[in-house]
């Protein structure tokens, strides 16, 4: 485990991050909620407020009813005084506002179109008292509109040459004049009424609204009676008012709130993480670093030691912190327990290793040699100890018991029943009973006491060299096979039951003839059953093919070829039986060797064979063997001038003596006869190095002759 | 068969195999590549089988090259096989053996 200790998200940025999403989302939701609402009832107020200007501009405008009459007069006066010149100028008619920017310029060409007219009576002429007059009122009602509401007011009247035309005439001077309403502050200047405008009927009994391309508007109409005893519009009293800045008001009000609510929430937030890490976070931390010690702890190693998290709260985290604790003394206990485990784990594992040297002591030598027989053993457990056994033993002279077991069950309890087996079986043989008895002898006594109900498959065979046959018995065994002259035949037979298995069994006991020179080779199913990854057996017929191709081999080939076949076909699965393989071989006492190249490599090879064929020969006779063979081959290839040589070599056995004849198609030379022995007696520079050969033929061997016959050189040694 | 060869206050040449026609050729090949520097050059039988006339005609060569430069030749540990070949012809009057 990497240790960490600085975290990517550790809790308390959690907790604050929390605090900041959860107040973000809630303040926008009101927010959002709000806004509409807000605007909405802004505008509505705004609605009613140019109403109330009218509402209140119309009540001043009719209070009385001099004063009302001496109104309708001023508006009448005004109306037409201005319509009346504004018809008269053909100057005021062309001009148009957009031909003057200036705004001063413009009021000028009306000023002189209309005379003593001003728009908002700052420099009104007392020279017209009368005008003035009128003036003052229509300017009055204005004002009455402006000062009720934050509104721009005007008086308006139509073009009498065009009705889609509005003439500005006044305008109240309070005006907020938020930048709306300068342009039409100048007298005469006008509005054409588009397409897009309509009035809109607001179901009040005077006031209507029209909607102008920007400006919300509330108008009057200002009438006087006409002639006919009807009543005419002689003027428009316009209130505008703008609710598209109320959006953007309100947006600057946002932001100055999102300011507040986000600093506030900000110090709030703050302080709840502080609590937080005094009231739980700090106990997190404590508990964690806890934990990380006893991680870097049992990483390094290191003698596990209780680590108290120093958590002093009264709350979740405290009984968390306890159980840390007692978790923690339980692991201290179980670390002793699994240390003792080991301990004893390991005393097992020696255990094991010496029952395993011990049940291979018990075990004869897997290599022997005498000059009846040569007997070489495999035993490859599959575990420490297993229950496979080998046993061979001389009965009397000339009988040699050969036995190849394999117990139910692994490990130590089939390994102890391998023992009882292994020395029940030899004890009963010995005993003299003829073989099938002694098997079932041997089988009643395994019976007994037998709970753990184990058994064993058990070739057990005889082999008499004098009358040259094998007596043999096969509990439930693997069936081996014999050698015999080239041929590799299985040994069929009677299949008995195994041994332990039920008391009071008749073995069948069996005779085939066995010959010199003949080999029986015996198994564990451990070969036969050994499986391949495609889940195939080795098989009898794989351990037939092997056999056959080793006619000829040596023991320890045979065992070599047969382990080499067996670990190529079963590749890298794991072996899941033991393995024990022997194989015995009635010595024939002779051994025949014939070449056909004339090559010094052949003397090592002839040294060789016959060293592995008569192991069972004393050390000291098989060395004088070595150099005789040594140098008579040595002489042959050295002198002999024969291209196509051909050599034969036969070995045997004459009583207790080795018999060689070396048998050359060369020339009829005689060794012994044409050199001299040669001594040394002292030393001197000018010894003859060579001639030693023939003297050490002759001392180390108990006879030597030579002879020629049928154009053949023989050389006959016995020693 | 095995040489092993080690330099010293004597040159020591241990032996283990066969000293036979094959290998006496190979023990003289090696032998004659060191550069002997020692007074004393002991080969050691200790492990030898045995040893045939070929090995003895390379024993006593290596005896004569040694002798020439005024150094000595000892055989050690012979096994008896080797102690009677070397007693029948008569290499014991000869080399010095310990």
């Amino acid at each position: 485990m990497k240790k960490n200790r600085k975290f990517r998200f550790p809790i308390l940025l959690k907790v604050i991050l929390l605090g900041v999403i959860t107040s973000f989302v809630a303040s926008a939701v009101s927010i959002v909620v709000n806004y509409r609402n807000t605007i909405d009832k802004a505008t509505k107020e705004l609605d009613e407020s140019a109403n109330d200007a009218l509402e209140f501009s119309y009540d001043f405008f009719s209070s009385g009813k001099s004063g009302r009459d001496k109104n309708i007069e001023a508006f009448t006066y005004v109306s037409n005084y201005v319509t009346k010149a504004y018809i008269n100028s053909t100057e005021m008619q062309s001009a148009e506002l957009k031909n003057y920017p200036d705004f001063f310029a413009y009021e000028d060409v009306f000023k002189q179109a209309v005379p003593y007219f001003f728009a908002d009576g700052m420099f009104m002429t007392l020279d017209y008292p009368d005008f003035y007059d009128y003036y003052l009122r229509v300017s009055q009602v204005l004002f009455t509109a402006s000062f009720y509401s934050d509104q721009v007011a005007y008086y308006a009247i139509k073009d009498p040459n065009n009705p889609n035309r509005f003439i500005f005439l006044f305008d109240s001077r309070v005006s907020s004049s938020k930048g709306r309403g300068t342009y039409y502050h100048c007298p005469g200047s006008h509005y054409d009424i588009k397409s897009t405008d309509q009035i809109i009927d607001l179901g009040h009994e005077y006031i209507k609204g029209y909607k102008l391309s920007k400006y919300n508007t509330r108008f009057i109409e200002i009438k006087a009676d006409n002639d006919e005893g009807g009543q005419d519009v002689i003027g428009y009293l316009f209130v505008e008012y703008d609710t598209s800045s109320i959006a953007d008001n309100y947006r600057q009000f946002l932001i100055n709130e999102i300011i507040i609510v986000s600093a506030t929430s900000f110090a709030v937030i703050l302080l709840y993480a502080i609590l937080s890490y005094f009231m739980f976070v700090r106990n997190i931390n404590r508990l964690n670093k806890a934990a990380l010690d006893i991680s870097s702890q049992l990483e390094e190693n290191k003698p596990f030691v209780v680590v108290e998290p120093k958590v002093k709260s009264h709350d979740e985290m405290k009984t968390l912190s306890d159980s840390f604790i007692a978790m923690e003394n339980q692991i201290t206990n179980y670390v002793e327990v699994i240390k003792a485990d080991a301990r004893e784990k390991e005393k097992i594992n020696a255990d094991l290793e010496i029952a395993s040297k011990i049940q291979l002591e018990a075990l004869p030598d897997p290599k022997y040699d005498d000059q009846n027989t040569s007997i070489r053993a495999f035993m490859k457990p599959a575990k420490e100890v297993g229950g496979d056994f080998y046993d061979y033993f001389y009965l009397d002279e000339n009988r040699l018991a050969i036995i190849i077991s394999d117990v139910s069950g692994k490990g130590i309890p089939a390994a102890l029943f391998m023992m009882k087996c292994k020395e029940l079986t030899k004890l009963k043989l010995m005993s003299g009973l003829p073989l099938a008895e002694a098997v079932k002898e041997a089988n009643d006594t395994l019976n007994i006491n037998n709970e753990e109900s184990l058994f064993v498959t058990s070739f057990i065979g005889i082999i008499d060299f004098k009358k040259e046959i094998i007596n043999f018995v096969n509990a439930g065994h693997e069936k081996p096979y014999i050698v015999s002259k080239g041929k590799v035949i299985k040994l069929e037979g009677n299949a008995n039951f195994v041994l332990g298995g039920i008391t009071d069994v008749n073995y069948v006991e069996e005779t085939r003839p066995f010959h010199k020179g003949d080999l029986i080779f015996m198994f564990t199913d451990g070969l036969n059953e050994s499986i391949n990854d495609k889940e195939e057996e080795f098989s009898y017929q794989r351990i037939e093919d092997t056999l056959s191709k080793s006619i000829g081999a040596s023991l320890e080939e045979h065992l070599v070829n047969m382990q080499n076949g067996l670990a190529e076909f079963v590749g890298e699965q794991e072996p899941f039986d033991d393995v024990t393989m022997m194989i015995v071989r009635f010595n024939e006492q002779k051994l025949c060797l014939s070449y056909d190249q004339k090559d010094y490599s052949i003397i090592q090879d002839a040294v060789n064979k016959f060293e592995l064929y008569f192991a069972y020969l004393e050390t000291e006779r098989t060395s004088k063997v070595g150099i005789i063979l040594d140098e008579i081959l040595n002489n042959l290839i050295s002198y002999e001038q024969k291209e196509d040589l051909h050599i034969d070599i036969n070995f045997s056995m004459v009583k207790d003596d080795l018999q060689i004849e070396i048998i050359s198609d060369g020339n009829d030379y005689d060794p012994f006869k044409n050199n001299k022995e040669k001594y040394l007696k002292d030393y001197s520079d000018d010894i003859e190095e060579g001639g030693f050969g023939v003297t050490l033929v002759k001392e180390l061997s108990k006879e030597c002759k030579y002879v020629y016959k049928n154009g053949h050189a023989y050389t006959i040694i016995k020693l | 068969m095995e040489i092993s060869i080690k330099h010293g206050n004597e040159m020591v040449i241990a032996l283990e195999g066969r000293l036979d026609t094959l290998t006496s050729v190979t023990f003289t090949e090696t032998v004659n590549k060191e550069e002997i520097k020692e007074n004393l050059v002991i080969v050691d039988m200790k492990n030898l089988e045995y040893i045939s006339s070929a090995g003895l005609r390379a024993l006593l060569a290596l005896k004569k090259t040694l002798a020439a430069n005024k150094k000595e030749l000892e055989i050690h540990n012979l096994n008896p096989v080797c102690q009677e070949v070397f007693k029948v012809t008569g290499f014991n009057n000869v080399l010095t053996v310990k």
